[in-house]
């Protein structure tokens, strides 16, 4: 099939919108960064080197080294990795599980939907880090808990989401027609209901992917992400905050990874928003 | 071309048993395709169950076209659903080809929906599903009911779209909705309903939301399709006028009931109803002399569903109204007529 006419639009619309622009511009930087810079770099991220620790920039160490002595470029951009996968693995699972249990929820309506809300609304009931960092404890520090851990944290948002569209397009006329022209439900379902809830799911989707980061680097700034020597950027933060009055670079830069990369998404997530919700101001510029 | 339809529904038709049903004066000789008998539909709300259809009959013979005419709430809409089974229908019966829609199950509903009972809507701007192409949609549609494979259901998609009048049909089929006007896309509606050549077609106001140059057209196209494949047509409007020509007879719906029934042009000669007066008063007419002075207009409004007065719903709005009239009438039959009014209690 080809892009479908929603899509072409969707992205007509987004080249005229500014702070859109800025945030794919951010996010192309980062993704550049990360994917590219591991295989230009001589340096191994967890090389350890202590004689020369704490370097500031050189010909050698673009951006220094930190307290072991590690190249302080190479580490940010795997760090960099590291959160790109936590972001697609998070964004991508929330969105399956999230969605498939929004549409049987909203499809199906009566039992189905009560019992599959009231767990949405109890899982959400957590305040969301605190939920992480008890599942993380429960499942240990590696990446399959982090991601899932962040992953259920995320679903319920989604779920109710896509709940609520679902419940608007099978009101549509083309469902009744459908319905009417004798389809069975499952197709109807996964035809004419899904394709025409993308909107609200796209958008959903760009904010849990800041989200996600966002949430790992909280998670191992608070010592409960991957272990060390791994070159997360919540740890990296974590950990040059003791030297930040010798050498506040380690410090500031891993900050700055962390800021720009979700600006960079909230932005472009933001700009997919205003053009897919109506109700949004300036929606059709 | 009827047989050809007769002999694709040999198999469905197999178990049907002629129906217990006495048929109406109407279409006695053949047997009806649909008949319906004091259909009561009523949909659950929070305040309650509101009965949307109180009471409504009528037969249906293949070929024929019965118009339903009522005003916003008068119940037509919610009849055209309850003919395909997808309205609540609380009371009466509904049988098509022999075969009351209460004893079937959801699966078989399924399967009579689109080969045996299609229907048409009145928003063709937005019946079409927007993210998939007409091709794709009109395919599935044949192949749901028929065993083609995908090359012989393209072919059969395009002799349906050539059938409705639309040019260039091979290239149609990768085109979206979007990509079409109203009126085309009531067609390519026209040919995805008509497509299993199922015995009954509903159509729900299919004309409303356009032009009235396309209108036109559209109702001789289903004028066409119905003599082609003799198709009975269940023809749902507000507007008197648009069945004038192509209804064989005409049902006058109000508050949930049928309350008058007569051949089109009894109907428009004699309206014998003080509602279907009133109706036929207020259109005007080019074929009749001016009467000078304003078009007469019907005072109040209908009631709201579940929320009539004893007796007669239209009672408050009738300038005949008389004592007798706070009960109930019932719907008397005169030769090919029925009307449900004191004033014709005989």
């Amino acid at each position: 099939m080809r892009p479908s006419p929603e899509l072409r639009t969707l992205l007509r619309r987004l080249r005229r919108s500014r702070l859109a622009m800025v945030g794919m511009v951010l996010v192309g930087f980062v993704i550049a960064f990360s994917l590219l810079l591991p295989l230009l770099l001589p340096f191994d991220p967890n090389q350890m080197n202590v004689r020369n620790a704490l370097q500031p920039p050189s010909s050698v160490h673009l951006l220094g080294t930190d307290h072991f002595g590690r190249d302080l470029l190479a580490r940010l951009a795997y760090g960099g990795i590291i959160s790109l996968q936590v972001g697609f693995a998070v964004t991508i699972l929330s969105v399956l599980i999230g969605v498939g249990l929004g549409a049987l929820s909203g499809f199906a309506g009566g039992a189905t939907d009560t019992v599959i809300m009231r767990f949405m609304d109890a899982l959400m009931a957590f305040p969301g880090l605190l939920l992480a960092i008890a599942l993380v404890a429960v499942f240990g520090g590696t990446m399959g808990a982090i991601v899932l851990a962040l992953t259920i944290v995320g679903i319920p948002r989604f779920a109710r989401v896509v709940r609520a569209t679902v419940l608007q397009r099978k009101e549509a006329d083309y469902v009744v027609a459908a319905t009417a022209l004798g389809k069975r439900p499952w197709k109807i379902l996964l035809q004419d209901i899904l394709p025409n809830c993308s909107g609200p799911i796209i958008v959903q989707a760009t904010l849990k992917f800041p989200g996600a980061i966002l949430g790992e680097a909280g998670l191992s700034f608070l010592g409960l992400g991957l272990p060390p020597p791994a070159p997360s950027w919540g740890r990296m933060l974590q950990e040059s905050r003791a030297f930040m009055e010798v050498a506040p670079a380690a410090a500031i830069l891993s900050g700055l990874a962390i800021f720009i990369t979700v600006l960079g998404f909230n932005l472009l997530g933001d700009g997919i928003r205003d053009i897919l919700d109506p109700r949004a101001k300036h929606a059709r510029g | 071309m009827a047989q050809n339809t007769t002999a694709q529904h040999s198999t469905a038709q197999g178990a049907a048993a002629p129906s217990p049903a006495e048929p109406s004066p109407a279409t006695a000789g053949a047997e009806p395709v649909l008949t319906v008998r004091d259909l009561q539909v009523s949909y659950q709300t929070d305040d309650g169950p509101v009965p949307a259809v109180t009471g409504v009959s009528l037969d249906l013979a293949a070929g024929e076209t019965y118009a339903i005419v009522g005003e916003s709430g008068s119940g037509k809409s919610t009849v055209a659903l309850a003919l395909l089974a997808l309205a609540p229908i609380v009371g009466g019966e509904v049988r098509l080809a022999g075969r009351d829609l209460a004893g079937l199950s959801r699966h078989e509903l399924r399967r009579l929906r689109g080969r045996e009972i299609a229907m048409i809507f009145q928003e063709p701007m937005t019946s079409l599903n927007p993210v998939l192409t007409l091709g794709y949609q009109l395919i599935e549609t044949i192949r749901l009911h028929q065993p083609l494979d995908r090359a012989a259901a393209r072919g059969r998609a395009i002799e349906m779209l050539e059938k409705v009048g639309i040019s260039d049909p091979a290239r149609r089929l990768a085109q979206y909705p979007h990509e079409l006007s109203g009126g085309m896309r009531q067609r390519v509606m026209i040919a995805m309903a008509l497509s299993c050549n199922p015995r009954v077609l509903v159509a729900d106001e299919p004309t409303t939301a356009l032009d009235v140059t396309v209108q036109a057209q559209i109702l001789s196209l289903l004028d066409d399709l119905r003599a082609e494949f003799g198709t009975g047509v269940v023809l749902i409007t507000h507007d008197i006028g648009v069945v004038a020509e192509t209804a064989d007879r005409i049902g006058v719906m109000y508050a949930g009931q049928l309350i008058e029934e007569a051949p089109t042009a009894d109907l428009f000669a004699s309206p014998m109803h003080p509602y279907t007066r009133g109706l036929l008063a207020s259109v005007p007419r080019v074929d009749l002399p001016p009467a000078g002075g304003p078009l007469a207009a019907l005072h109040g409004t209908p009631p709201k569903p579940g929320k009539a007065p004893p007796g007669c719903p239209f009672r408050p709005r009738c300038g005949e109204a008389m004592d007798v009239c706070s009960t109930m009438p019932p719907l008397t039959r005169q030769g090919l007529r029925s009307v449900r009014c004191w004033l014709h209690d005989r």
